[in-house]
């Protein structure tokens, strides 16, 4: 029996370690759990707005932004027009990337982004703020946020930052690896279709309740099917991103129409689009005759008050570093 | 009597084998992740530092003879106005793995956060909307979270 006793001691003395390293694990996983549960939660808007801002130097690092001030401020203005039917209360900041492929971004934070190829391929106000309209309801309902922390719960995006944040602001390395995984999530995945018909779905709303003809999201992309059908091996540069993050032209389109006929009607502003929207005349050339014959007006002719002039960007500058 | 040493020693053990039982799986890939994220940490500091570096390299360069008053209205002709090509797109669209590993440098920072000034002012955004037939929203009302932070 004494045997037997020694036998035991012997066993637990050599397992006692392993245990209390089991229990000081088990402890270490409660605090990593409670970390990643406060995470999931979401960003707060302190958080929102330094992601946003690291997201957005991300995208003008890659893109950089087009260098014509006053169609900035032109967009900027549209855009913010259109955020004062946003539901979040937010400060919404508008810039053009540079670059010819079309596609437009909403960062969290209220960094909105379109390219200058989209820009490029419009026909009027009413598809920018089309455009623009459906990437502030993607800001609005934190899409890219809930896409990003989802991907950091699955395993998907590396939960370093995730775990480090808990609820503090981000900074330094941490702010610039949650900034890159936000950019990845907008350049290179897909959101959820869900999300999609509904940035659509508000987009048009927000769009319709500006005053614009709730048309223009839809006839912006029917310009993009129209230009890829054509030529779709030329165009794959121009489309390739927005192809890769969103749903079919076509579906988006033929969901798009049902929408929008609730809301006839609605300014166009070819003229001060057209007057506001020009390129530098070398860039223009090189994809204007790629965009395809312009066609008449969708619906909701331009009112004569659309053809007065636009306020002109008073000579903003920003101070330099 | 003589069976309570035997009892004994069976739930000392079975005590023993519950204990270790709890111990996390995978605990050496747990070791392993730690590893990779002190790593990652470590990257950052690098990659941090370089771009100190890169900055003050800016700093030193040459600056353009217009740099200085011209603000946002400058004619400066770099990346910025590179007009329609394909900034760090390859051949089908997709971003390139270069131009995603760019790191953004205090001018890509400040230029993002200097957006901002590109907005209308309030008579400015009235004018516009006035123009162009548009209506403005209601504000939108604070969330709870804010009310909170007012508290």
């Amino acid at each position: 029996m004494r045997k037997l006793i020694y036998i035991t001691l012997f066993f637990a003395i050599c397992a006692a370690p392993a245990s209390a390293q089991g229990l000081g694990s088990l402890i270490k996983r409660g605090k990593q759990a409670k970390q990643v549960a406060d995470a999931t939660k979401g960003w707060s808007s302190e958080q929102e707005v330094a992601i946003g801002e690291a997201s957005a130097a991300k995208l003008v690092a890659i893109f950089g932004l087009y260098d014509n001030p006053d169609m900035q401020h032109y967009v900027s203005t549209v855009g913010q027009a259109l955020a004062t039917h946003a539901t979040r209360p937010m400060e919404y900041k508008f810039g053009i990337l540079n670059t010819g492929a079309r596609s437009a971004y909403g960062m969290p934070g209220g960094y909105v982004f379109v390219t200058s190829g989209a820009i490029n391929s419009m026909r009027n106000e009413a598809e920018l703020a089309g455009v623009l309209a459906h990437e502030i309801a993607h800001v609005d309902n934190k899409h890219l946020e809930k896409e990003v922390i989802a991907k950091q719960t699955s395993g998907a995006f590396s939960h370093i930052g995730f775990e480090e944040v808990g609820n503090r602001v981000p900074y330094g390395g941490l702010l610039e690896k949650i900034g890159e995984q936000v950019v990845t999530q907008a350049l290179t995945q897909s959101y959820s279709r869900d999300k999609e018909d509904e940035a659509d779905r508000k987009g048009t709303e927000i769009a319709a309740a500006t005053g614009y003809d709730a048309n223009g999201l839809k006839n912006f992309l029917t310009t993009l099917k129209e230009i890829s059908d054509k030529n779709p091996d030329a165009q794959k540069q121009a489309n390739g991103l927005w192809g890769s993050t969103h749903p079919s032209f076509a579906d988006r389109i033929a969901a798009l129409g049902p929408i929008a006929a609730n809301f006839p009607g609605g300014a166009t502003n070819d003229d001060r689009f057209k007057k506001e929207a020009t390129f530098h005349p070398a860039s223009n050339e090189a994809v204007v005759h790629e965009a395809p014959v312009p066609k008449p007006a969708a619906s909701g002719p331009a009112t004569p008050a659309s053809t007065a002039k636009t306020t002109k960007s008073k000579a903003k500058t920003v101070p330099k570093k | 009597m003589k069976r309570f040493p035997l009892l004994m020693c069976v739930v000392v053990l079975v005590g023993i084998l519950s204990a270790t039982a709890f111990e996390p799986q995978g605990k050496s890939k747990g070791k392993k992740d730690d590893k990779q994220f002190d790593k990652d940490k470590d990257k950052d500091k690098d990659k941090s530092t370089n771009k100190d570096k890169a900055a003050s390299d800016d700093d030193n360069a040459p600056k353009p003879i217009f740099q200085g008053n011209l603000g946002i209205k400058s004619s400066r002709q770099g990346k910025d106005s590179a007009a329609l090509g394909f900034n760090g797109l390859d051949p089908e669209g997709h971003v390139t793995k270069e131009a995603m590993a760019k790191s953004p440098t205090k001018q890509d920072k400040f230029s993002a956060m200097s957006l901002v000034a590109y907005s209308p002012t309030e008579e400015e955004l009235s004018k516009f909307m006035a123009g162009g037939n548009l209506k403005a929203g209601a504000p939108p009302a604070a969330q709870p979270e804010d009310k909170k932070k007012k508290k």
